[in-house]
């Protein structure tokens, strides 16, 4: 167990020996978050108000806390420390909690681990204490409330040396810390006595009694704590170590589908798949190389990952030989089954979502992850708007309906509108006669406008005039959606100008 | 061609919340500038906003429409304008109908409820965007019901195809047998308003502007257009703009027609209201006089009949004297106050207990033929039993004849731009920046320095739209919410006045209109509200009665008591009404009062508007003979030199009350009545609306004219703002001195029944309840702890041995955090005689997780502490015992006994008479209980030092260690009660 104390990330403001307290604005006002051994000295506690700190000591120095970056900085940390054990987490704003479980042997015992851990942390220019029992919460205990910087007790033990440690070293909510004080249990050791059904009645709520109980049995190690690793190892993973390395991309491609194999097996037998697969290859000198895939939907289908990879191999450097070779699979999910035909035998109309995704998969292996995308839906007034670019989701989606919500839009729309001139009737009417690619057109009939005001909220960047939209048809029955920018008396500019902007076909 | 004529019938205000972007009076304005013929107000299922419409209309002579658009469960929305008064209570009544059975702020109606209240109403339905089969049927259904009153909306909606929709719903009415009538779904009064809309549209929806999409208007078209406009629209369905006309021709109904009758219950047969007024004044003045009505009064009471008899007020009068009386005998301590109740009618009636013999007030102002405003008696009753009084209305009135007044409640700065940032999608961080600029800033624009101020850049072009729809978004109605007590009563149904809706609480209901609304329509309403000082004196005087055999009532105290005079000289007023607190604390001294009239002033002067009118440093001179007792006056061409004397004679030439400053713009600004009606509504909404600026120049400029000195109007203007919300006119002034006088009498004779009765009346005040005890034990009253076997809930007298007073106070229960009224009464009635040990009060009676939490910590179990059989016999008992049935009251043994670490605790410091003593605590801790063994302990085993603890106790103790705190130490606002 390692309590962090402070992360510091700036030049340290103060001399050594000179009080310096870190503050935090909470609903008191501002308070003391982190006081330093000085401050403490003068009688600084953490969670005092900061004016009846500086009424104490006038020239205090005070910055403020950054609990951002210290959970940055602890959780870096955190994962660091996983040279000491692979099982680490973070605990708390200011302590990290690690399974040494079968590690401290490699160190030379327990006293040498815990030395080990507090020689690397000191290097760091870390304070640290240290704690080491039979179960989380004894550890925690002991790091926090602990006679020694470093405690440790032998299995068995712990109970002992808990006894005489305050209450507050069970992790208790402050609430429930004054009541049992309130009753003049302070001590750990006065709450073995007590009868745990007495000792649960003394609360006012259920949470709070059943909190202790749990608490207490944590620290004794009788009820279990689990303990989440910051970084889980892969479930899915294959490993091949070949008799000699392998130094040709041939080689990686026969080991590549033995991995494949076994993967997959593994996948199917837990009736899963994965979106993502990292290929990692140790080479003989100790270092590695490794080049993963994406895939848009969950997949474990040997051949089509391969198929997949193939591009990405060639990135991978085989150096003085890759000597192992490990495949795990990430995002695993359930496979989803891709309806092709309707219940009565009928093929679906389009597309065969599989065929589409699978497509996406090879053009984003190409390409780049993520380069595919499509057009969506997106709520807008403004034709131009009314689309969007992302990336691909999986599967096409249904284009949703919206013909109650606009007027009608042709089906072929030019790229860039294009002008025309026109004779039209004030202030809004369609015109009668336009000219579009050199060709004057009467025009016959006529409906509109459909006026669609500007996205005043995005600023200038669209136009800031309101647009008028009409369908006219000519005398040779051709239908066009011609497009007025501005009205005529909207004193945004000059004359408003008309364009062709679809056709009806 | 002529010029054609425009009615446009589908307008919705701001009162169709969320949904209209203006102002019903910029519509008025903008409808009357283009040159509509008429226009009809319709929000929707609501007709919140119609009163606001029809004053605007008629102050610029519009014909308005009065209506609702009624947005149906099915589905269907249609516009409902009543042509006759018959007919719009019906429409009234059916919007009551449909809010009663919904939660608050929804309306529930179906076309069955429409169907049933359509006589006489204008009907126009609006078509949905679908004209499908099932619409054609309910159109030639409500055709066939209604017909030639029912016409189907066509609005010319720049959606494409408008055309072509027209004339489908010019095919589908002329099969229905609906006309089709030109509107244009009017949301906002000018195309401006478009960006305010689509805000309020987001707000409304809960997303941002980016994400609204599809649920903002497309275009700017939904705005007030002219008749020629609606004509070129309309052309080729010319008729369906000149049916407007014929629409508006036939709604003649104007909410000038509201007449108003008060409920005729309290008048007994055979009389007539004026007739019974006259004899319960007579009757009443010889209850109050027994030794025979003093002349004064006797004329006093001529003079205010005849007035009340030529106003018609005596039924207002006689509502009042109904709730008073009932309340009067259920023992429901009441007082009225307010501009007529000061009247000697009221002190008749019993309404008011301020003596107009003893008093020096003028009453003749109480009513004022010119104002020819309806009068205004508020009633304060005691805050614990006010709700028995409103149901007591609500029962004999009925849901449907008595309502309260809604408050609209509107945007202010801070709610505008926090609204307004989160419909733009800027952040919390910006808003929260601008929101610090505005504050405190009504009315007045933002200005670039303030927003560089707040570190943003005032020329970004989100920050401008931001700032500009705040702007214009304030004082926008965002809700109706309940008046603190206002009611409405009519003597038919007040649903065919108003539509009656359901409060957010339970068992209330409260009409859509606010105070200004109906007082416009000239409605008349009582206020009943409550006061904490009531029930605290209303509890003194039961305690007076059971302890001392003294029986009093607000108007039998001795009037004009020395020994209260002085102790009020000497600022000593803690728990006294209104003069508690440190401000009042601080001027007593100084004005030294000596008789009642002393105490208006006292109570008037500690306000915003002398305050700020700079009045009170001149009075307090003038009282002490430093300055002379002068008299503004204007020049003397313009009027005598002391037209002011009879206005501010008895406040030594200085204004000190609302009235007087209304007076004063009247005689030496020369307001005419109107202008003086205008000036004082502006005053009551001065935050709000900011009309009252126009007036200043007006006032200002008419004194200077008349020869009075600059300095001198401006500061009575002053006055008049500072007054905005905080008016304080001299009747509520004196009806509130009165309780002051009496709460004091009863602090000065009787300290310990004051206490008890403060204790037990909590919460209320400015003082908590420690200091309360404190200053009760500072006036030589003996404090007894709260005890299992002594305290009742309450807190009691019980016979003092040897004090000063001839009784102790008993600490009630009540003062003890976390217990349970019932489960404290059950305790105490249970116990006869006391209970023994802890087993013998388990055995009757099981206590909760709560109490034996709770109970420890305050020390009430101290008649046990003596006891060995808490600490020894109750635990060994339980063992003997197993059946589940006793189980929990062992249980509750157990807890409190026999554990060892809690005896052990109960022998240190716990319950040392040092502990306990103070009681009730302040926040510090009494020094006795700091045990010493802290400073040894392990440092990281401290626990987190807390301000006021004992993490002060280096460098406070010296203070800690004082008897009591002294008074400029405030109560730990985290202790109020034991702990």
């Amino acid at each position: 167990m390692e309590r962090l104390k402070r992360a510091r990330t700036t030049p340290w403001p103060v001399e050594a020996g000179a009080p310096f307290v870190l503050t935090e604005t909470s609903l008191h006002g501002r308070t003391l978050a982190a006081v330093n051994e000085a401050a403490r000295s003068l009688g600084l506690e953490p969670g005092l108000r900061f004016t009846d700190a500086r009424a104490r000591v006038p020239d205090l120095v005070a910055e403020e806390i950054d609990r951002e970056a210290d959970a940055l900085a602890l959780k870096r940390l955190s994962l660091w420390m996983t040279r000491f054990s692979p099982l680490t987490a973070m605990d708390g704003p200011d302590g990290i909690r690690l399974d040494v479980t079968g590690c401290a042997h490699l160190f030379g015992g327990e006293d040498g681990f815990l030395a080990a851990i507090k020689r690397a942390l000191t290097a760091l220019g870390l304070t640290a204490r240290l704690g080491l029992a039979d179960s989380a919460g004894a550890a925690w205990a002991f790091s926090r409330y602990g006679a020694e910087a470093i405690q440790r007790a032998e299995p068995g033990k712990a109970r002992d040396i808990l006894a005489p440690m305050p209450v507050a070293a069970l992790r208790l909510e402050d609430g429930t810390v004054r009541t049992l004080r309130r009753f003049g249990l302070t001590r750990i050791g006065q709450l073995y006595a007590i009868e745990r059904n007495a000792l649960a009645r003394r609360f006012r709520n259920r949470e709070a009694a059943q909190d202790v109980l749990l608490r207490l049995d944590q620290a004794l190690g009788v009820r279990p704590e689990p303990l989440i690793p910051l970084k889980a190892p892969a479930r899915f993973t294959a490993r091949i170590s070949g008799p000699e390395p392998l130094l040709s991309l041939g080689g990686i491609e026969d080991a590549l589908s033995k991995l494949l194999a076994d993967l997959a097996g593994q996948l199917e037998q837990a009736g899963k798949g994965a979106r993502r697969f990292i290929l990692t290859g140790y080479r003989s000198d100790g270092t590695r190389t490794s080049t993963s895939l994406a895939l848009s939907r969950p997949g474990r289908e040997a051949s089509a990952i391969a198929r997949l990879f193939a591009p990405r191999l060639e990135l991978m450097d085989p150096g003085f030989g890759i000597d192992l070779m490990t495949l795990s699979a990430h995002g695993t999910g359930p496979l989803e089954a891709i309806a092709t035909t309707l219940p009565d035998g009928a093929a679906l109309p389009g597309a065969d979502p599989a065929e589409t995704a699978a497509l996406v998969d090879r053009l984003n292996a190409r390409l780049g992850d993520d380069l595919v995308a499509i057009f969506t839906a997106h709520e807008s007034h403004l034709p131009g708007r009314s689309e969007a670019l992302a990336p691909f989701p999986g599967a096409l989606k249904p284009w949703p309906a919206t013909a109650h919500r606009t007027g009608p839009r042709p089906l072929i729309v030019l790229d860039r509108p294009e002008p025309v001139e026109t004779i039209a009737i004030l202030p809004d009417g369609p015109p009668a006669r336009f000219t579009w690619r050199r060709v004057t057109r009467s025009v016959a009939r006529a409906d509109g406008p459909e006026r669609i005001g500007p996205e005043w909220w995005r600023g200038a960047t669209d136009g800031v005039r309101a647009r008028d939209y009409y369908r006219v048809e000519d005398e040779a029955g051709h239908r066009y959606w011609l497009m007025r920018e501005g009205l005529y008396d909207d004193q945004r500019g000059g004359v408003p100008r008309w364009y062709v902007c679809g056709l009806f076909p | 061609m002529s010029e054609p004529s425009y009615a446009e019938l589908q307008i919705t205000t701001n009162f169709s919340f969320l949904r209209g972007a203006s102002h019903a009076s910029e519509l008025v304005e903008t409808a009357k500038a283009l040159g509509l013929s008429a226009i009809g107000v319709a929000d929707r299922n609501t007709l919140a906003g119609v009163v606001r419409a029809h004053i605007a209309a008629k102050e610029h002579g519009l014909k308005l429409l009065v209506g609702a658009r009624l947005d149906l469960a099915c589905g269907l929305s249609l516009l409902c304008y009543p042509e006759t008064r018959a007919a719009y209570g019906r429409l009234s009544a059916l919007i009551s109908h449909g809010k009663m059975k919904a939660p608050k702020g929804e309306c529930h109606l179906t076309l069955e409820d429409v169907m049933e209240a359509g006589e006489g109403q204008c009907f126009i339905v609006i078509p949905p965007e679908d004209l499908d089969a099932a619409f054609e049927t309910v159109l030639a259904r409500l055709g066939a019901l209604w017909p030639g009153r029912v016409w189907l909306a066509a609005a010319w909606r720049y959606r494409g195809r408008d055309r072509e929709r027209i004339a489908c719903l010019d095919a589908l009415g002329g099969r229905a047998g609906v006309p089709i009538t030109a509107v244009n779904d009017v949301l906002y009064h000018a195309p401006e308003r478009r960006p305010l809309q689509d805000v309020m549209s987001c707000i409304r929806e809960h997303c941002t502007i980016e994400e609204a999409g599809f649920r903002l208007e497309p275009h700017a078209e939904r705005h007030l257009k002219s008749p020629a406009e609606m004509a070129r629209l309309f052309a080729g369905f010319e008729v369906a703009i000149t049916r407007t006309q014929h629409i508006a021709a036939r709604c003649t109904f104007s909410l000038d027609e509201l007449r108003y009758e008060y409920p005729d219950e309290p008048v007994p047969p055979g009389s007539t209201p004026q007739a019974h007024l006259e004899h319960l004044a007579w009757q009443g003045a010889d209850w109050r006089y027994p030794q025979g009505v003093p002349d004064k009064v006797k004329a006093l009471l001529i003079k205010e009949l005849a007035l009340i008899a030529e106003l018609r007020y005596a039924a207002y009068f006689l509502t009042v004297n109904d709730i008073v009386a009932w309340a009067r005998a259920q023992g429901i301590l009441c007082q009225g106050r307010g501009s007529a109740a000061n009247s000697a009618v009221c002190y008749c009636l019993g309404v008011t207990s301020v003596d107009p013999n003893t008093s020096s007030l003028l009453f003749e102002r109480f009513l004022s033929k010119e104002r020819r405003e309806p009068p205004d008696i508020d009633v304060d009753f005691e805050h614990e039993r006010r709700e028995e009084v409103m149901q007591y209305v609500y029962a004999r009135y009925g849901r449907y004849r008595a309502g309260l007044t809604a408050t609209v409640i509107s945007y202010r700065p801070r709610s505008a731009v926090r609204e307004v940032c989160k419909a733009l999608g800027l952040t919390e961080d910006v808003s929260a920046a601008l929101a610090g600029t505005v504050w405190g800033s009504w009315g007045k624009s933002i200005d670039d320095k303030h927003i560089e101020q707040a570190g943003l850049d005032p020329k970004n072009p989100m920050i401008r739209r931001a700032i500009i729809l705040t702007r214009q978004l304030i004082g926008f109605p965002r809700h109706l919410s309940q008046h603190v007590g206002g009611f409405v009563l009519t003597k038919g149904l007040l649903t065919e006045t108003v539509p009656i809706g359901n409060a957010a609480m339970e068992a209330r209901t409260f009409i859509e209109w606010d105070k200004d609304d109906i007082n416009a329509l000239g409605i008349m309403k009582v206020d009943v509200l409550a006061l904490g000082m009531l029930t605290c004196i209303r509890k003194a005087f039961d305690l007076l009665r059971e302890h001392k055999g003294l029986d009093h009532c607000l108007a039998s105290i001795l009037a004009d008591d020395e020994d209260t005079y002085d102790m009020l000289c000497r600022a000593d007023s803690l728990g006294v009404f209104q003069v508690e607190s440190r401000a009042q604390m601080n001027m007593l001294p100084r004005l030294k009062p000596e008789r009642f009239y002393d105490l208006v002033i006292q109570v008037a002067i500690v306000r915003p508007g002398p305050i700020q009118g700079d009045m009170v440093h001149p009075y307090l001179r003038r009282r002490k003979g430093i300055e002379a007792v002068t008299y503004p006056s204007p020049s003397p061409e313009h009027g005598p030199a002391d037209e002011l004397r009879s206005i501010l004679h008895r406040t030594l030439g200085v204004p000190l009350f609302q009235e007087q400053a209304m007076q004063i713009a009247i005689d030496a600004a020369k307001f005419t009545s109107d202008e003086a009606n205008g000036l004082r509504r502006a005053m009551a909404t001065f935050r709000r609306v900011g009309t009252i600026r126009n007036y200043e120049e007006k006032m200002v400029q008419g004194m200077v004219r008349r020869g009075y000195a600059p300095e001198f109007a401006a500061r009575c203007f002053d006055q008049i703002k500072g007054f905005g919300e905080y008016g304080f006119p001299e009747s509520h002034a004196a009806s509130f001195a009165l309780l002051v006088y009496v709460s004091s009498w009863i602090k000065c004779h009787h300290p310990e029944v004051f206490a008890a009765a403060l204790l037990n009346a909590q919460p209320m005040g400015f003082y908590a309840p420690a200091q309360i005890v404190r200053d009760a034990k500072e006036h030589g009253v003996e404090i007894r702890p709260a005890d299992v076997n002594h305290s009742h809930w309450d807190n009691t007298l019980e016979p003092s041995g040897a004090s000063q007073w001839p009784f102790a106070l008993r600490l009630g229960l009540r003062q003890v955090d976390g217990l349970k009224e019932a489960e404290m009464v059950r305790l105490t009635t249970l116990r006869g005689r006391g209970y023994a040990s802890p087993s013998a009060r388990t055995a009757h009676t099981p206590a909760t997780r709560a109490m034996c939490a709770s109970s420890p910590k305050a020390g009430i179990f101290i008649s046990w502490a003596v006891s060995p059989v808490a600490s020894g016999a109750a635990p060994r008992r339980r063992h003997g015992r197993s059946p589940s049935r006793l189980r929990h009251r062992a249980r509750c043994a157990h807890r409190v006994s026999d554990d060892p670490a809690l005896s052990a605790r109960r022998q240190h410091a716990g319950h040392s008479p040092a502990r306990r003593e103070p009681g009730l605590r302040h926040g510090g801790r009494p020094p006795a209980y700091h045990r010493p063994s802290r400073q040894t302990r392990h440092p990281a085993a401290r626990r987190p030092a807390r301000t006021g603890r004992w993490c002060h106790r280096k460098n406070e103790r010296a203070r800690s260690c004082l008897p009591s705190p002294g008074p400029h130490q405030e109560a730990h606002p985290n202790s109020p009660c034991l702990q």
